[in-house]
């Protein structure tokens, strides 16, 4: 298997600084996005820290190691731990946290490790499918049958995350495990993304462009956000799958 | 993150000496200034303020909202004056910039005095009760001019000395209209389960966060969760779960408090003290029970053993008691309070006004009564009670409370008065009165159709659709009015708020513009020179 990828990072409309940071490393199969906590000081540092240390903990591991989940609980521990150390060391940084999200390929095995609300989705057989669920007080209260659809459209705290890094003293990330098959299509973003372009028109725009290469498919995704009026941060991370190098 | 203003620059040609920082936010960094502008200062009534300063140029925009947010809400609790609210001080121009311009607030906050989720310490119970009563008072102002806050929290609760003061009065509003990206957490802790599930939330969803505010001062604790709770399961306690009574994790506290945090926290809004006034003046008969139990020392050989020792006596002891001694106020006292904690106020009042009958001047039968009967929103008779008291030698800080009662209910008395003469002060009585707005905007539309030459009702609807941003029903209400009296400044400066929310700049201009010269007060005056500003700065 090849994996072909690309990455593209842009700084929201009314932001002061990209709060996103991501990292990409083809050859070690280890693809990784994180959204420092909104309009908190100290958002891209967080995001930053965080992305950093999980690549550390994970990069430095043998292909078939980094799959496991126990190791990956330990990574994830580790990066909270560092997380929280920068608010405790600065009174500036109080509060700050962030997503994480990540993909990790060995030979024909996908993992996906998230914390917060990016999301990684999957483009097979020209049908999307989105491989997260977000980590957002509106998510608990659907699942919890406590609001519906309709009002989580306008909910007011829909940005409240009910997981992040360094919020909290641990934090559990979801783990998934997954096949992949040459045609694959791997999208990672923030929400910069997803606030503005649902899962159909995604889908529409991955099923127009999927014969394209990978910097393509960002450059088209990302520039359809920016027509928007209002965008947050946005950051996506596309990876295609070959059979063989071409 | 970098700090981006230097305090120590060239302020020559500054309204504003940059003092101290304060703290930075999600779009701005607040400074303690001072201001160098003396007719601002006359305004202010000092030179010391905190201003609101915006990150960069990109954020001016949030920032701008906040100002006339602001603004706005400062003109609907102009009426209230009430010292537990941060007073907006108005805008000002910093570096090229709109900056806003607040009280300076110098002892920090209550998050401060609590400590950090996870570590905070209980505080004294008498010190709590009197934060907690202050910040109702400000809660009672800000929902009889009918502004809800939705964002009570101790990190919003500003300290001077042990006076409490809300701020953050136009985030909330922000939060709604998605002015601000928050992923905070921390606004969970406090929420309640109506405004968790969009449930249509009014004023009592304050009383909520109020009393989780309360039982953390009390205990030390969150009643649901803490920092370590994932926040599915915290949304399950808040919906589902009732809280640990704060007398059992702090033995040490009145049965009656832990039961006034209980009803604070009832699940179901309606159960809740309807008003904050309501919660406060619960409170203030805390206050009143312990400093009669402290008062009556010895009580009387036939009082039962259970009641010397202060454990709780069963209601059928205490009416034995007062049959046996119908000439000791105990018993009444006991049982009045028996009663009260039952929530059974009206049978409190029968107890209480009994013993009244066999004790004419007994100062704490008639504060008593008084309390009940405020309970029971009979506020004429219960400032007979309240005065009766102090005739009858009411004394310290119960003679204080009593006097600052009535002083409060002094213009709503007044009201009363007139309201048998005038039948339109008599609906517009009802509809402050009403906690539905539909109610109330059907009062008021009815009233315009019987009374539709009475500028006083069209300026009460006019104003009741600008609260809630009806802005173009507004502008038709206000310039009939305006047809009515078209010299009223009251009147000009209302239909200008209503264009100014409707985007109508032009018309907004000429409108505060015939305000100020039909003689505007001056409070108003400032604010509509303000707007003037910030319209023609928007304008260019």
């Amino acid at each position: 298997m090849w994996f072909e990828s690309s990455l593209r990072s842009e700084q929201g409309k009314d932001s002061i600084n990209n709060e996103d940071y991501c990292h990409v490393d083809a050859k070690k199969g280890l693809f990784v996005v994180a959204d420092g906590m909104g309009g908190r000081p100290g958002g891209k540092l967080a995001s930053k820290t965080a992305v950093t240390a999980f690549v550390a903990q994970i990069g430095r591991l043998a292909g078939p190691a980094r799959l496991q989940e126990d190791t990956i609980h330990s990574a994830i521990a580790t990066v909270n731990e560092q997380v929280r150390a920068l608010s405790q060391a600065n009174p500036d940084m109080t509060g700050a946290g962030t997503t994480l999200t990540s993909f990790i390929v060995h030979e024909n095995q996908g993992r996906t490790v998230h914390v917060g609300d990016s999301r990684v989705y999957l483009f097979r057989d020209n049908y999307l499918k989105q491989l997260t669920t977000d980590h957002t007080l509106v998510s608990e209260l659907l699942e919890r049958n406590h609001l519906s659809a309709e009002k989580a459209e306008h909910y007011p705290y829909r940005h409240v995350l009910s997981r992040s890094v360094g919020a909290n003293e641990t934090v559990k990330p979801d783990i998934g495990k997954l096949t992949i098959v040459a045609g694959d299509w791997f999208l990672l973003m923030t929400d910069g993304l997803s606030e503005v372009l649902d899962n159909e028109s995604i889908e529409q725009l991955i099923q127009a462009n999927c014969r394209e290469s990978a910097q393509k498919m960002c450059c088209v995704l990302v520039e359809t956000v920016m027509k928007h009026q209002m965008y947050d941060d946005l950051t996506v991370i596309a990876i295609h799958i070959h059979e063989e190098v071409p | 993150m970098g700090i981006e203003i230097e305090a120590t620059e060239e302020k020559s040609h500054e309204h504003f000496e940059l003092i101290e920082h304060l703290g930075s936010g999600g779009f701005a960094h607040t400074y303690k200034a001072r201001s160098l502008d003396r007719d601002a200062v006359d305004d202010y009534g000092t030179d010391i303020v905190a201003i609101k300063i915006p990150l960069n140029a990109k954020k001016e925009r949030q920032l701008r909202k906040e100002v006339e947010l602001n603004a706005r809400l400062h003109i609907d609790l102009a009426s209230a004056q009430s010292t537990n609210i941060v007073r907006y001080l108005g805008f000002g121009i910093f570096r090229g910039q709109i900056v806003m311009v607040m009280e300076y607030i110098p002892d920090g906050s209550l998050r401060d005095r609590l400590g950090r989720i996870g570590s905070q310490k209980p505080m004294d119970v008498d010190e709590a009760t009197e934060i907690i009563r202050g910040i109702l008072q400000g809660v009672d102002a800000m929902h009889k001019a009918h502004v809800f806050h939705r964002d009570l929290k101790p990190e919003n609760i500003l300290m001077r000395d042990q006076t409490p003061k809300i701020s953050d009065l136009g985030i909330s509003r922000m939060l709604e209209s998605n002015e601000l990206a928050s992923t905070t957490t921390g606004t969970v802790y406090y929420m309640a389960p109506e405004i968790l599930c969009d449930e249509g939330a009014s004023f009592s969803a304050d009383i909520w966060s109020l009393g989780v505010t309360l039982y953390e001062m009390v205990t030390g604790k969150l009643p649901f969760g803490g920092s370590g709770t994932p926040i599915g399961t915290m949304v399950d306690l808040i919906r589902g779960q009732n809280q640990v009574p704060a007398i059992d994790i702090r033995p040490d506290i009145p049965r009656v408090l832990s039961e006034i945090i209980d009803r604070s926290l009832a699940k179901d809004p309606s159960r809740r003290y309807q008003t904050a006034g309501e919660m406060c003046d619960a409170l203030m008969h805390l206050d009143q029970s312990k400093q009669s139990e402290s008062t009556l020392k010895a009580p009387p050989e036939s009082v039962h053993k259970d009641q010397r020792e202060g454990r709780p006596c069963n209601e059928e002891e205490l009416r034995l008691t007062v049959l046996a001694n119908p000439d000791s106020s105990m018993g009444y006292l006991r049982l009045g309070q028996f009663l009260n904690r039952n929530h059974r106020y009206g049978e409190a009042i029968e107890v209480y006004r009994q013993g009244i009958q066999h004790i004419p001047d007994h100062n704490l039968l008639h504060w008593n009564l008084s309390i009940a009967l405020l309970v029971m929103k009979n506020q004429q008779q219960a400032c007979h009670h309240l005065e009766q008291a102090i005739l009858c030698g009411l004394a310290g800080s119960l003679k204080v409370r009593a006097e600052s009662l009535l002083k409060r209910f002094k213009s709503s008395r007044a009201g009363v008065g007139k309201s048998t003469k005038d039948e339109v002060e008599q609906i517009l009585e009802k509809v402050r009165r009403s906690e539905s707005n539909t109610d109330a905007e059907a009062m008021l539309n009815d009233a315009v159709r019987k009374f539709p030459r009475d500028v006083r009702v069209r300026q009460t609807l006019g104003e009741f659709y600008n609260r809630s941003q009806r802005y173009n029903k507004a502008i038709n209400v206000f310039e009939k009015g305006v047809d009515l009296d078209p010299k009223n400044p009251a009147l000009l400066w209302d239909l200008a708020l209503a264009y100014y929310g409707a985007q109508r700049h032009v018309k907004a201009i000429n409108r505060l513009e015939q305000a100020i010269d039909a003689g505007l007060d001056s409070s108003r005056q400032r604010h509509a020179r303000n707007l003037l500003k910030i319209m023609q700065r928007k304008n260019v």
